[in-house]
């Protein structure tokens, strides 16, 4: 089993590596990449400012409430983007351009393979921005700094990961039938807008996808509400950080069938 | 003459026309960015007292996704993919300006963009909005502002498109340049919402002139008699962004080299 994951760990080093040098031959492309996020991110923080200069409250959340949902799930959404989004050109990349093949023939999973080939490295400044903007704002609501909140926050990050991580699985996967993964995954950078504001502003329909088909709600929203000592949904808080490693194995279960259906396109 | 340019428009619009499930997949985007900002404004309103009707800030918002939709304009991307291959040597060989290429070449594909992605939007608006349509005075003058805006749009993407031949790459300036759109033009925020210290910064840059303007001419937020003031503005803008395109080419010119040769 050690084994295993040491073996694993060092050929995503390899990977890795391999990725920046080819990587930097573009300095710009990076430098400019990571500039532009960082600066959507800056204009998602404006848009927030914005809203709050015609009111003090969204669904009963304060500026600072808002502002530290948006760094909790923007820590958790661009944490996968950043090592586990090559997902993305599933379809387009490796069953289209038959790439898959060679995936195949190695002695490594290939989900590991398709993960491992590529880095979301334009949302690396996603990342850290979100990141610092809940240390930022995290005292200034007053969420302490107890082992049942470390904990918590530990356990929600890892299982919100794994959410978004099933969720972009299941949606790429269907490209072992349409063979395109792009179109279909651009549908969840609409839906996880929803991402940014209190469960309770929604309606009947999309307060069921959320907990459902786009787990959104249990992934980001009730954690983020736990944290914030927001009433409501007790038992849904609790469960949600632990339903993750669930859904994530259904997601790898319904890519393995996929997989099993896969044919070689030839090329 | 002119027929070269139709022929450049016509290639334009059947190379949008190829990425069909896009289409669907945009008109969903707008839907969804509607339904969460009613969501967000009813919250909104429910806590505080607005100045103007939820109603009304949905009917703006969707108004100006569809002028936003029906302007876009890519020049980073047109000129990044061809710098990037070295084909750009193929547009500076023929015997019509670049200029005029990627700009009928973005006709052609911003009026396929906005047949598929704007209109539907605007049928789905009015079907479950109380849109009032201009009458024929008012929708002239917005038709007049709207190709305004689209002259202007290209004109602004056409001033960082030139940044391209520098830094080699297009699609983070053109980013950075439609984030920079989005939240002052009016397409995220309504603009007559903005508290009155805020004004001054976001009517004296071009962005509002984008998508703000055509906005409130067609949803009747401004008398007629204001209507030509406003599209002077937009002209005013489009000159001056103009001139320093046209001084940023002269430069990348100078400079200019082909990669991969």
């Amino acid at each position: 089993m050690m084994g295993t994951v040491r073996k694993y760990l060092e050929f995503y080093r390899l990977f890795f590596v391999q990725y920046w040098k080819s990587r930097m031959v573009y300095k710009w492309d990076f430098i400019l990449g990571f500039s532009g996020q960082f600066l959507a991110t800056a204009v998602s923080i404006a848009f927030i400012t914005l809203l709050y200069t015609q009111t003090n409250s969204i669904g009963g959340w304060g500026y600072y409430e808002i502002l530290f949902l948006s760094g909790f799930g923007g820590t958790i959404l661009f944490l996968h983007h950043v090592f586990l989004f090559n997902i993305f050109h599933l379809g387009e990349d490796f069953i289209i351009e038959g790439r898959m093949d060679r995936l195949l023939v190695r002695p490594l999973s290939p989900l590991f393979q398709v993960y491992a080939h590529g880095m979301g490295d334009d949302d690396l400044s996603k990342l850290i921005v979100n990141a610092a903007l809940v240390l930022y704002v995290a005292p200034k609501i007053g969420i302490a700094l107890t082992p049942a909140n470390l904990l918590y926050g530990a356990a929600s990050l890892v299982s919100g990961v794994l959410f978004i991580a099933g969720l972009y699985l299941a949606f790429a996967t269907t490209a072992f039938w349409t063979g395109k993964s792009e179109a279909a995954i651009s549908i969840l950078f609409t839906l996880s807008e929803f991402r940014k504001y209190p469960y309770s502003i929604y309606g009947g329909a999309v307060q069921v996808l959320l907990v459902t088909l786009i787990p959104i709600g249990l992934a980001i929203l009730f954690p983020a509400s736990y944290l914030l000592g927001k009433p409501g949904h007790g038992t849904l808080k609790i469960v949600s950080v632990l339903l993750g490693p669930v859904f994530f194995y259904l997601a790898y279960r319904f890519w393995r069938f996929g997989l099993s259906r896969y044919s070689s396109t030839g090329t | 003459m002119l027929r070269r340019y139709t022929e450049i428009a016509r290639a334009g619009f059947r190379r949008a026309s190829i990425y069909r499930l896009d289409t669907l997949t945009r008109i969903f985007d707008s839907l969804f960015f509607l339904l969460l900002m009613y969501y967000i404004w009813s919250a909104i309103a429910e806590a505080s007292t607005l100045s103007r009707s939820v109603t009304d800030i949905i009917i703006y918002l969707g108004i100006a996704r569809v002028v936003a939709r029906s302007t876009h304009a890519d020049v980073e991307g047109f000129i990044g993919e061809r710098v990037r291959r070295g084909t750009i040597v193929n547009e500076l060989k023929r015997p019509v300006s670049l200029r005029s290429q990627i700009f009928f070449d973005r006709l052609g594909t911003t009026a396929f963009h906005a047949l598929t992605r704007a209109v539907p939007v605007l049928a789905v608006l009015m079907l479950i909005l109380p849109v009032s349509f201009p009458g024929p005075a008012r929708f002239a003058v917005f038709a007049a502002s709207l190709g305004l805006s689209f002259l202007l749009t290209f004109a602004l993407s056409y001033v960082v498109g030139m940044a391209v031949f520098w830094t080699k790459v297009g699609w983070s300036l053109r980013m950075t340049r439609s984030l920079l759109t989005r939240i002052m033009s009016g397409q995220m925020f309504p603009l007559f919402l903005l508290p009155a210290f805020l004004e001054p910064v976001f009517y004296s840059l071009p962005f509002h002139a984008m998508v703000n303007t055509p906005t409130v001419i067609f949803t009747g937020g401004v008398p007629l008699s204001q209507t030509p003031m406003m599209l002077g503005v937009q002209a005013a803008w489009f000159l001056v962004l103009g001139a320093v395109g046209e001084a940023a080419w002269r430069r990348a010119r100078a400079k200019l080299t082909v990669q991969g040769g």
